[in-house]
């Protein structure tokens, strides 16, 4: 305490990481094992739906993650507006990895999902086993999400 | 009270993938009322070009109907002349994004120099005739009306010095000749439309 008060260290709010990421690439982290389900949610930081819907992804990782939930937020934000995404994640608390779409949009979207046509927000629901359960565009709220992802998080692995 | 309202409005238009028009398809919804200035209602029956007609679901802040916006006017001040139709359709409810009043398409028209009509789709029964999930999304319709084209302007939102494929343009072109059009469907990133 004396030393941190002496040397004038400031406690740092702890920084989301930023991961540039292919549809594939991103493919792999939701395949990768350790989780119960995994929730895709590709966002912008200029789209008014997605920032509505936003905290209530933070709120249900929070609430989730012991139970195996494991969120993967992908911005589709122009590589350029990076500080842009950075500002948001700290604002919106979130302080673990997160994705950057990095092709074009329709190797992305196609790879991805190829029902999706490219509306934000988008949000995918895969099973622990990497299977997708749900996908749909547009806003939801807390109860919906918690609604579509209780079921395969009760699931027996 | 307002924001949870929001947020119910929101929720509610969370849905899943719609069906979109499959190329081929009849043009729909001809005799849906679309409002431009002054309240004045047209119909794409009425607006529908001899060669083509081209439909744009577009909106007044979503930024990546803005980043293509001045090459979608370029089209539709250029194409009519040719015989394909231009018509843009804002379908947003005004009372989710207020930007997309009538009011303020009809300014924005105005602002940004559309020699074509910028119309509202007030019931949105057109953008979900069409299976529109986002703007801009396009939809281009022969001379016989049956859908052609199906998607984004080009493959470069942000730098049209950059683009690599014109599929609207291709497309646009493919039908004033006659020929088929080169790439059908595409898909790129926009913002939902705020269906009520």
């Amino acid at each position: 305490m004396m030393v941190c008060l002496l040397a004038g260290c400031a406690r740092e709010a702890p920084e989301a990481t930023i991961k540039r990421v292919t549809a594939a690439q991103l493919l792999d982290v939701v395949r990768a094992p350790g989780a119960q389900a995994v929730l895709v949610n590709v966002y912008a930081t200029w789209c008014g739906p997605c920032r509505e819907e936003f905290p209530d992804l933070v709120k249900l990782e929070r609430n989730y993650r012991v139970k195996g939930l494991r969120l993967l937020f992908v911005s589709a934000d122009d590589e350029e507006n990076m500080a842009a995404v950075k500002r948001f994640l700290a604002k919106q608390g979130v302080d673990y990895p997160t994705y950057l779409k990095a092709e074009q949009d329709m190797e992305f979207i196609n790879g991805l999902e190829p029902r999706w046509d490219g509306a934000l927000p988008a949000t995918l629901l895969y099973d622990g086993a990497g299977r997708q359960r749900d996908f749909w565009t547009g806003a939801a709220d807390y109860k919906t999400f918690e609604q579509k992802l209780k079921p395969i998080l009760e699931e027996k692995p | 009270m307002k924001q949870s309202l929001l947020i119910a409005v929101l929720a509610a238009c969370a849905v899943s993938a719609q069906a979109a028009l499959k190329i081929g398809d009849p043009m729909p919804a001809t005799d849906v009322k679309l409002t431009g200035e002054g309240g004045k209602e047209t119909t794409l029956a009425e607006l529908k070009g001899k060669k083509g007609t081209l439909i744009v679901i577009t909106c007044n802040a979503c930024p990546f109907a803005l980043a293509w916006e001045r090459r979608i006017v370029d089209i539709g001040n250029t194409y009519p002349e040719k015989g394909i139709a231009v018509v843009a359709v804002n379908a947003n409810d005004p009372k989710i994004a207020a930007s997309d009043s009538l009011e303020k398409t009809v300014a924005r028209a105005k602002k940004e120099f559309y020699k074509f009509p910028y119309l509202v789709d007030s019931t949105q029964k057109l953008a979900k005739a069409l299976g529109a999930t986002k703007t801009p999304e396009c939809f281009l319709f022969d001379a016989k009306g049956k859908l052609v084209y199906h998607g984004t302007v080009d493959d470069n939102h942000k730098e049209p010095s950059k683009v690599k494929n014109n599929y609207l343009r291709d497309a646009l072109d493919a039908v004033l000749f006659g020929k088929e059009v080169p790439v059908a469907e595409t898909k790129a990133m926009g913002c939902s439309i705020k269906y009520r």
